[in-house]
């Protein structure tokens, strides 16, 4: 049976029927559109469906849309502003942290979690922050520049909200 | 993967679900093993019961004989809370070891107790913490040893009703230092041996000590022997070699697509003696 569930969503409200054992992540793509969240392992292993859920980064495969009631979600589509791309995005571009692409939505997102509470970590905490998302086209050494790079930005104030 | 999914926002509603309910049903937590589990296939539920909404099993308190920490606390929380990391230190080891930050997230510490996996991570550092477990009923509560809980992989002394409240941790008595250390394929793996120690020195000498270890056998597990070897004995290269050689033998774990039996033994002996020499290391920097 369907129920009524109430989500924010890239800070747009949403009045959603959804069955029981809708996961966040379908919800996201099937329902919304939003499919810069990927779907890759579907067991919590490959974070390629990671996204911001009231502060906190999870796995979208693992969390049902009904768990999501009353919460307040962040995509890698609300990221851009009116101003451009968000400091992480631009510096994904320009270190070349993206290669195929797939894992890049997650890794952004584990990336400003870190970046939103810490926003000069250390190369540690940064391969921390991102250990529980994989790139198998193993570009993580661009990664790890491109949040680094992204911090100093934060910290410069042209980032963060 | 069908399913009904219900919300109680009390223990003695969700009971009551859990009662009333036809069917196959579980309660769950954070639900980062039982989603997939149930994705899978592996686990079949006609009815959900989520503990997401009970106050009851939210927080972490400072009580009378150390820290309580409620069930549905979220691992993530627990690793940096500022009364965990003082009277705890290596639940928040064992903790930040367990998987990446998006499941520690989402994950709780009664779901990593109640799932009873024998590589569990918080639970060897729960044991040598000598912990007790408060599980809630309709009837009321009751309290046993973490030691007492487990009786096989994914099998607890909870009653069918029953829901696991809170974890009770005495505060560490003086000069007491404890470690944990685990070994995965990766880092933060499915640990293949995880094990925890924590030692009480009188100068060189062991005064009190707590070993335990988790997948070596069907349910973590404190080393006993072991600890009967070295308390009361001066820690050196020599003991400590002892010390390893012992646990290699008393411990009795499986061969598994992670692991084959002898590895794991090995792994059981070097992860006790680090433990001890990091726990030791803790002690001198003071």
């Amino acid at each position: 049976m369907k129920r009524i569930i109430h989500i924010r969503v890239n800070e747009q409200e949403y009045e959603l029927a959804v069955e029981p054992n809708l996961t966040l992540a379908d919800l996201l793509r099937d329902e919304l559109g939003l499919t810069g969240t990927k779907k890759g392992c579907e067991m919590g292993d490959c974070g390629s469906c990671t996204v911001i859920l009231d502060g906190r980064n999870v796995n979208s495969c693992l969390i049902l849309a009904i768990q999501a009631n009353g919460s307040s979600v962040q995509t890698i589509e609300g990221l851009e502003t009116e101003a451009g791309l968000h400091p992480l995005q631009q510096a994904f571009v320009e270190k070349g942290a993206i290669q195929c692409g797939f894992c890049s939505s997650g890794m952004i997102l584990s990336g400003k979690t870190l970046l939103d509470s810490n926003p000069n970590p250390g190369e540690q905490e940064i391969r921390e922050a991102i250990s529980g998302n994989l790139c198998r086209c193993t570009g993580y050494q661009k990664i790890v520049e491109a949040v680094a790079d992204a911090g100093s930005d934060y910290q410069k104030g042209q980032g963060g909200e | 993967m069908h399913f009904n999914y219900y919300r109680p926002e009390s223990l003695n509603q969700a009971f009551e679900l859990m009662e009333q309910s036809s069917g196959q049903s579980r309660y769950i937590a954070g639900g980062t093993d039982l989603m997939v589990q149930i994705k899978q296939g592996l686990t079949r539920a006609e009815n959900l019961i989520s503990l997401r909404q009970i106050s009851e099993l939210q927080g972490i308190e400072e009580d009378d004989s150390g820290v309580l920490i409620k069930g549905m606390t979220l691992l993530r929380d627990i690793e940096t809370d500022p009364l965990v990391r003082d009277l705890a230190p290596v639940l928040q080891q064992a903790v930040a070891s367990l998987a990446n930050v998006q499941v520690r997230n989402v994950a709780t510490l009664g779901g990593n107790l109640v799932n009873a996996s024998p590589a569990g991570d918080s639970i060897p550092a729960l044991l040598v913490l000598d912990s007790r477990l408060v599980l809630a009923g309709p009837e009321g509560e009751r309290t046993l040893p973490l030691s007492d809980f487990f009786l096989g992989p994914g099998q607890t002394r909870l009653q069918p009703l029953e829901i696991l409240k809170a974890v009770k941790i005495p505060a560490p008595f003086e000069n007491s230092r404890a470690a944990f250390s685990k070994i995965g394929r990766s880092a933060k793996d499915l640990a293949l041996v995880n094990a925890a120690v924590l030692i009480r020195l009188e100068e060189t000498t062991c005064s009190f000590c707590r070993l335990a270890a988790g997948a070596v056998g069907p349910t973590p597990q404190r080393l006993e022997q072991a600890e009967a070897l070295i308390t009361g004995r001066t820690i050196n290269t020599e003991l400590l070699e002892t010390l390893e050689a012992r646990v290699r033998q008393t411990v009795s774990p499986i061969s598994d697509l992670r692991a084959g039996e002898a590895y794991r033994r090995d792994l059981a002996g070097t992860l006790v003696k680090r433990c001890i020499r990091q726990a030791i290391a803790f002690k001198t920097e003071d």
